[in-house]
């Protein structure tokens, strides 16, 4: 993203509510992946936690964040994994998916 | 010109507005919700549709189908704009009769230069750019 660098056009307004919104949306993945036993059956938080990653893969970048869109996209492709059955919800998984929400939330912090 | 965003993600509906409207002077219309967006097209007839595949309701594939099948409808240009990649996706949106595919993340600079390459491929260019 190039702030403000073509006439008639400052993203930086609209930036301030990305944060905000993408801050709820961590949350939320937070809550989702606490209730993993969902995430395991394939309930409404896996649910949440692909629609949320995949929202935020195809944004991050949008605003000026590379690697809100990185992570969400490696989020996702884990989540993929479990549906499609090529990955199993264990523990290495579980711990995986809640290192990436909190790199996601550090990207929002400042 | 009236340009119809049909997408769920707030963040991407907010720089969509911003840009086409500040950049080209558009007037932008946005549904939120895949049966809303149909309703949009059919009542409005926008010069131009953005469309996302993954939708609540009623996905992309489903709303140019019906938009490509209605006489009142098939000469509006409908571009996806969605983050899913893969081939698959885009061969069957074209086979629909989009006039483009555009993958997210998109840099909002280039958007308009984006939809009017894609535009180009299927008639004269409709935006501006300032």
């Amino acid at each position: 993203m190039s702030e403000g660098s073509e006439a008639g056009l400052d993203l930086s307004e609209i930036v301030g509510m990305y944060k905000e919104d993408a801050r709820r949306m961590i949350q939320d993945m937070r809550q989702a992946a606490d209730r993993w036993q969902e995430v395991r059956e394939g309930g409404p938080a896996r649910q949440i936690l692909r629609r949320l990653s995949h929202q935020l893969r195809g944004s991050g970048q949008t605003y000026g964040f590379r690697r809100a869109t990185l992570v969400s996209k490696a989020l996702e492709q884990i989540i993929q994994k479990l549906e499609n059955g090529k990955l199993s919800a264990d523990e290495r998984v579980q711990r995986s998916v809640a290192t990436k929400i909190d790199l996601l939330n550090s990207v929002f912090e400042s | 010109m009236k340009v119809l965003v049909v997408e769920d993600d707030r963040s991407i509906q907010m720089v969509l507005e911003l840009v086409l409207n500040r950049m080209s002077q558009c007037q932008v219309i946005v549904a939120s919700e895949g049966r809303q967006g149909l309703a949009m097209i059919q009542e409005h007839k926008p010069d131009l549709v953005l469309l996302d595949l993954m939708l609540p309701g009623m996905d992309g594939f489903e709303i140019c189908q019906h938009a490509k099948e209605s006489d009142e409808t098939r000469q509006i240009p409908i571009i996806f704009l969605t983050a899913q990649p893969q081939p698959a996706s885009v061969a069957r949106a074209m086979a629909l009769g989009a006039a483009g595919y555009i993958v997210k993340p998109f840099d909002p600079i280039k958007i308009i230069d984006q939809i009017n390459e894609a535009l180009s491929r299927v008639q004269a260019p409709l935006l501006s750019r300032r």
